[in-house]
């Protein structure tokens, strides 16, 4: 059981790919993480879910912190790579409708 | 078979309902005859009435008018008599030519007699046409006093018809020397050759005839009177009946709609002490291992009858009951009852617990004496214990024994009464059987009861044929109406049949090859979920859950498991969360239990998951991924402690 994160920016984008299960108990390191994705000043995030397996409402929680902090700065929210189960979870929450999913 | 059920219990409404509007047409109609009876009666003895009236009057009248004739005949008489005894005084003095002492006799006689107002004396007149006459009257002041007569009395019908006979009544004239209307009654006065010498005539004013006639008239007035009185009393009784018919007839409407309001409100009070019962049968369709049907005829549109059953942790809790009284009373007390015993099935498993509190709480302010006799036993139905407490109620029959039981006391008679409990293993197969008093005093037409004899032949009968608890009640209905007949049902008749059936499993092995259990205490720390996932993964492993299923079951788990950490422990204060996951062919059963601060996530509100970003709440989602992610959710706070029974139907 673990959560892994790894984060690369340019002067467009800010890139942040998860591995592993974002529960509860990972939510707080993960948050940790993610704070370097608040400094965006415009830039689009791009959330690279391709090796997520699992995410909990503490992470759907952090998502949505995201999400709040970067639209004023005119930043866009990208998620990319979710599997059908976590793609799911989105739609159940109304995630889906929050973010701009590729 | 609700809708079976449901015909049943309405049938007596509309029956009454319409047996009341036939009622009401029938009393208005019985009103109208009664109305038009008086009426005819009235008109009858108003006849009667009138006509005796009248003919008493008649008869006064015609004595009245009879005795007025005889008066006016009498006078006549009067005068008549009075001067023939004139007539041969005057006859003398006539004969001796003592004018003076027959104007004297004559003024005397005047004042004798009271209807004659004046005397004529008219000589003959002869050939030489020489007339000499003399009037002698009352003046106005009641005086004699003498007038000769200047005019021409030949001319009257007095003297030429006076002279012929032997009296003469003249028809009325008008007088000549008073304003009076008189008739004279003259006859000849001879000499005593025989020769008429003069006419001698007695006056008699009209003024006493008119008066006499006027008398006559009004008596006929007076008469009349009577009559026009009589009528008119005879129409205002007439009016009166009338209006008071109308009033009788819209009294009796206003009774009328009253009753039929009433009746409406009966029947609404019926169809919403139905809808208290469990009505949906077979209840647990899902489960095997049990089976039941209960059946309610209140006696009248409401009962103080009831029973009820939840399923809660592989456990049946059942009751009947049986309120004191009929009717509205025992109906408001039987509501209470039921929905106490409701409550209290969430949290108690005891028996004896649930039967105390509900006591305690009728007891209290129970200043009607109203009482229930309740029976109320838990079968465990993974066991075949039942456990049981008796609140003088009628034993219930376990196949075709009465189950053993303690009396105690009806609840609602004694506060703080312990209760004792009982329990007992009951084998698979059997069929508890509840009722009420209603079933064994059932009586027919010879009062003659349908007794507990009849019940027990009605039991072995239909369990030696396997008939389900829905079979056993239908005959055992139909046995007690074929026994009362047309007879009115005289109380509430409730039933309530449990057959206990264990899992289908042909032997244990198999049993325990489909059902498992697991378990797993987590201390209160976040950093612990990562154990229930593993532990979430190995079971739906073994079940052979796939894996997508197996993450939403997982997330729901965690989620509900979070929530103890978060709320029911909170600011880190310590203790453990104990988790039971329970799987058999279909279902897989989580049971989340904590010591913690009473915390029901499942209480808490649905979010709005069509916000946009900004709206959205933080908090929220974990009830609202449960509640997806599971088939059912069920909260319950018993012994301190926050239960939490999550379930996940599993296809394969």
């Amino acid at each position: 059981m673990y959560m892994k994160t790894t984060f690369k920016q340019d002067k467009q984008h800010l890139v942040m790919a998860f591995e592993g299960r974002l529960d509860t108990a990972a939510s707080s390191q993960a948050e940790e993480d993610m704070r370097v994705l608040y400094d965006c000043e415009g830039r689009d995030i791009i959330l690279d879910c391709t090796h997520l397996d699992y995410i909990s409402s503490s992470g759907l929680r952090l998502f949505l912190g995201l999400i709040k902090n970067a639209r004023p700065k005119g930043s866009h929210v990208y998620l990319t790579g979710m599997n059908d189960s976590l793609r799911q979870v989105f739609d159940e929450t109304g995630f889906t409708t929050l973010f701009e999913i590729l | 078979m609700q809708p079976k059920t449901s015909n049943e219990s309405l049938r007596p409404d509309s029956y009454k309902m319409k047996t009341t509007g036939l009622t009401t047409k029938l009393s208005s109609i019985a009103v109208l005859i009664t109305a038009a009876l008086l009426l005819e009666l009235t008109t009858a003895v108003q006849y009667l009435s009138t006509r005796n009236g009248i003919t008493r009057k008649l008869t006064e009248m015609a004595q009245h008018d009879l005795s007025e004739t005889n008066r006016t005949t009498l006078l006549k008489l009067d005068v008549e008599e009075f001067t023939t005894k004139m007539l041969p005084t005057i006859e003398r003095f006539t004969a001796i030519h003592a004018t003076d002492s027959l104007r004297l006799y004559i003024g005397q006689m005047l004042d004798q007699q009271h209807e004659i107002v004046g005397f004529d004396y008219c000589d003959v007149v002869g050939p030489d046409r020489q007339r000499n006459g003399i009037y002698i009257y009352k003046n106005d002041e009641g005086k004699c006093a003498e007038h000769s007569i200047d005019f021409d009395y030949t001319q009257r019908s007095w003297y030429s018809e006076g002279l012929k006979g032997d009296g003469f009544w003249s028809e009325p004239y008008m007088s000549n020397y008073k304003v009076i209307l008189m008739c004279t009654y003259s006859m000849p006065v001879r000499d005593e050759q025989g020769q008429t010498v003069a006419v001698f005539g007695a006056d008699v004013s009209m003024r006493d005839l008119s008066a006499l006639a006027t008398q006559l008239f009004d008596n006929q007035q007076r008469s009349l009177l009577p009559i026009i009185l009589l009528h008119g009393l005879g129409l205002l009784l007439l009016g009166f009946i009338i209006i008071h018919s109308v009033r009788s007839i819209r009294r009796l409407q206003v009774v009328g709609a009253e009753k039929e309001r009433i009746a409406n409100e009966l029947a609404i009070a019926h169809r919403i002490q139905q809808a208290m019962l469990p009505k949906i049968f077979p209840p647990f369709p899902d489960r095997n291992d049990v089976d039941l049907y209960g059946a309610l005829n209140p006696a009248r549109e409401v009962g103080g009858d009831f029973y009820d059953f939840c399923l809660r942790d592989e456990k049946l809790f059942f009751c009947i009951g049986d309120v004191s009284g009929k009717g509205v009373p025992a109906a408001l007390v039987m509501a209470m009852a039921i929905s106490a015993f409701r409550m209290l099935s969430e949290h108690e498993s005891a028996p004896e617990l649930i039967i105390s509190q509900m006591n305690d709480s009728m007891a209290r302010d129970n200043d009607y004496n109203m009482f229930i006799t309740l029976f109320i036993g838990v079968l465990d139905l993974t066991t075949g214990q039942l456990r049981y407490s008796n609140a003088g109620h009628k034993s219930p029959m376990i196949d075709s024994q009465p189950l053993p039981v303690i009396p105690n006391l009806p609840i609602g008679t004694l506060p703080d009464f312990q209760y004792a409990q009982q329990q007992m293993t009951i084998k698979a197969g059997s069929t508890i059987f509840l009722y009420t008093d209603g079933l064994t005093e059932a009586e027919n037409d010879t009062k003659e009861q349908f007794g507990s004899q009849r019940m027990h032949t009605i039991i072995a009968k239909t369990l030696s044929d396997s008939a389900s608890p829905k079979a056993l009640i239908g005959q055992m209905t139909e046995a007690v109406h074929d026994f009362v007949g047309d007879t009115e049902q005289s109380d509430d008749l409730t039933m309530l049949a449990i057959r206990f059936k264990l899992k289908q499993c042909s032997n244990v092995l198999e049993l325990e090859s489909v059902k498992r259990q697991y378990h797993l205490t987590l201390p209160c720390d976040v950093k612990q979920t990562t154990r229930l996932a593993e532990w979430i993964e190995d079971i739906c492993e073994t079940a052979g859950i796939s894996p997508s299923t197996t993450m939403q079951i997982n997330l729901a788990i965690e989620e509900a498991v979070v929530n103890v950490m978060k709320y029911a422990y909170p600011n880190g204060s310590e203790g453990d969360v104990k988790l039971e996951a329970v799987t058999d062919t279909d279902w897989l059963t989580f049971t989340i239990t904590d010591h913690g601060q009473p915390f029901d996530p499942t209480a808490q509100g649905e979010v709005d998951t069509t916000l946009p970003a900004e709206e959205r709440a933080l908090g929220g989602l974990g009830i609202h991924l449960m509640r997806k992610y599971m088939d059912s959710l069920s909260y319950k706070r018993l012994d301190n402690c926050n239960i939490l029974t999550m379930r996940k139907h599993i296809n394969h």
